[in-house]
């Protein structure tokens, strides 16, 4: 009877671009901040 | 509460007990039990991370804090997506290779068993009497403001919660959090449009906002660097950094969670949701408190929002002088009322026009006179209570829940803090249970029993600690406005916490010795600075970056003189053996 394949090791995903999208997200989230204080300022 | 509300209010807890009995009716070994046998999505977890961290003190305090005070308080989230990248490319990979159930587990095999307890020593201490208060505050407020009996009110949280908690494990905490966290926002969104219908005809949601503005309230952000200042942006980012490394890196009741997702990768995205969501849904939560201000322009709302000490007051010497400034109260409500109106038409004119400026000084004046009797009010209160610490902006959005949220309506926002309280205290018990079955009761007395015996005792270690919250729950609600001191208690341990696992995982010359030195030495910095009379008064957001900083060095230092770290045993991940 043929053998199961062993799992293979889960592979690290490279999430550069998400670290990127998280620090751009935070970036406009605090310019929006800013923004929100000045036009109801 | 009308019968509408209570069935809604039934229904929720009838419903979140039988799908958190349900979500762990297959849990029978340990690893089930306190890992959901790594199987859950990314985004469960994602939600469940939230979700503990969202508690009752959270959605009725920040509301509190945005009416008094505006969004300066968003700040305390800024270091939080940066924390999430580097623990998503350090400790979270690092922890779930390792396999194991405790963040502090990791401690004996990098250092030794001496800095492993203490780590989870100081961990059970601080969470077990900050799950009280979590179920305390929400407590308090709910028995005064329903006129329940407080000792009702904790069980109605803590007893669901140990219940769900002691038979499911983990999948059943983390399938309620979801459905928790869908409750919270769906009632949050219903408390937002009965805020903005509540508002009179000719002022517009926007015209709400400027009004509010105009007294500073959407001012979310300030640059300047005071370190007496708890909400600035520099404090947010350092300290909130520090915070959120430590809260979500090396607190079991955080760490837990990610551990259950079903890949490295899992765990990962499920961080990263919060870096994604968590300001923005924070600014929604404080842009809610925002608007309560601007509809209690407009509707009326009571002298003082904490009717606690009403009584005593009027049954004092003094109770004709608080009668005399509710008058005044009355007369100076009806004139913002009217100078809010005026600075509402006002707004549709160029805001430089000399109509619309006089308009905007006219109700700064009106707010300020407010705040003056406001604040005349709380210092007689103070005077003949003697309870120095009390305060109102706890009951700001419950005091508008029961006043002008409709039937049904009222009863889904009871549920929401329900949930709230719910969702943070049964992760905070899940990993108490969790951190006294593997790091005391299996490593040093019980070594090799079945997994049935660990599952059994654990169980009863959730009891126990579900029990034990509950009574200092009862004990805080005794301690009145001292709660929110016990609130910042967790500052006080959070750096130096953090400080041994950047020591544990970024420096190969550390020894035992040496962490263990270093954590009682931050340990005891961060216990000076903040009780010392000098600096007593710096923001406790710094607490945690001085607490690692002084922990690092310290023990860089001493096992630089105990001989280092001879077998180099360094950051390389694997199963514990």
């Amino acid at each position: 009877m043929a053998q199961a394949p062993a799992a293979l090791p889960e592979k690290d995903q490279d999430l550069t671009r998400t670290y990127a999208l998280v620090v751009v997200v935070e970036i406009l989230t605090v310019a929006a901040l800013v923004l929100l204080g000045v036009y109801f300022g | 509460m009308r019968w509408l509300d209570w069935t809604v209010v039934g229904v929720y807890l009838t419903w979140i007990i039988w799908s958190g009995l349900r979500a762990g009716r297959r849990t029978n070994e340990l690893d089930g039990y306190f890992r959901a046998n790594r199987s859950l999505p990314w985004w469960a977890v994602g939600l469940s991370v939230m979700a503990t961290q969202l508690s009752a003190i959270t959605l009725v305090g920040t509301t509190g804090k945005a009416y008094a005070d505006g969004m300066r308080f968003v700040q305390i989230y800024l270091g939080l997506p940066i924390a999430m990248i580097i623990l998503s490319r350090t400790l979270v990979p690092f922890f779930y290779k390792s396999g194991v159930f405790t963040a502090y587990e990791y401690l004996e095999r990098r250092f030794d068993v001496k800095t492993r307890s203490l780590a989870s020593i100081v961990f059970l201490a601080q969470r077990g009497l900050s799950c009280g208060v979590v179920i305390a505050a929400p407590s308090i407020i709910l028995s005064i403001v329903l006129g329940w009996n407080i000792i009702f009110t904790i069980l109605a949280i803590g007893l669901p919660t140990i219940a769900y908690t002691m038979v499911g494990g983990v999948q059943a905490v983390t399938w309620t959090d979801v459905k928790q966290m869908v409750v919270i926002v769906f009632a949050m969104g219903s408390a937002v449009t009965v805020l903005i219908m509540g508002l009179p005809h000719g002022v517009s949601a926007g015209d709400a906002l400027h009004i509010a503005g105009s007294v500073g309230r959407l001012q979310a952000i300030d640059f300047k660097w005071d370190l007496h200042q708890d909400y600035t942006f520099w404090s947010g980012l350092f300290g909130g950094l520090f915070l959120s490394l430590s809260y979500f890196g090396t607190d079991q009741s955080q760490v837990q969670r990610y551990l259950t997702a079903s890949s490295v990768n899992s765990s990962r995205h499920s961080l990263l949701m919060s870096a994604f969501v968590k300001i923005p849904l924070q600014a929604m939560i404080l842009i809610t408190g925002v608007l309560t201000f601007s509809f209690f322009l407009f509707n009326k709302n009571p002298m003082l929002f904490n009717p606690v000490h009403e009584k005593e007051v009027l049954a004092s010497t003094r109770a004709a002088e608080y009668q005399g400034l509710e008058k005044e109260y009355d007369l100076k409500f009806a004139e913002r009322q009217v100078a809010a109106q005026a600075l509402a038409e006002a707004g549709k004119l160029d805001a430089s026009a000399p109509a619309a400026v006089a308009a905007r000084d006219a109700f700064k004046k009106a707010n300020g006179d407010v705040g003056a009797v406001r604040t005349r009010a709380a210092t007689l209160v103070k005077d003949v209570t003697h309870d120095s610490l009390y305060k109102d902006v706890n009951y700001v959005f419950p005091t508008f829940i029961l006043t002008y949220m409709p039937m049904g309506l009222m009863g889904l926002m009871i549920a929401a803090i329900l949930s709230a309280a719910m969702s943070a205290s049964s992760g905070e018990l899940n990993a108490l249970a969790t951190a006294t079955v593997m790091d005391f009761y299996r490593r040093h007395w019980n070594k090799d029993a079945e997994d049935a015996k660990y599952l059994w005792f654990s169980k009863v270690a959730t009891l126990f600690w579900g029990l034990f919250a509950c009574a200092v729950a009862y004990y805080a609600a005794n301690l009145g406005s001292l709660i929110d001191v016990v609130n910042q208690f967790g500052s006080l341990f959070y750096g130096s916490m953090l400080g041994v696992f950047i020591l544990a995982l970024a420096t190969k010359s550390t020894n035992g010795t040496g962490a263990f030195v270093g954590f009682l030495a931050g340990l005891a910095t961060v216990f000076t600075f903040a009780f010392h009379p000098e600096t007593k008064s710096i923001s406790y957001l710094w607490h945690n970056v001085i607490g690692a900083v002084v922990c690092v060095m310290v023990g860089m230092t001493v096992s630089l003189f105990t001989g280092g770290n001879p077998t180099r045993k360094g950051v390389e991940a694997g199963p514990i053996s």
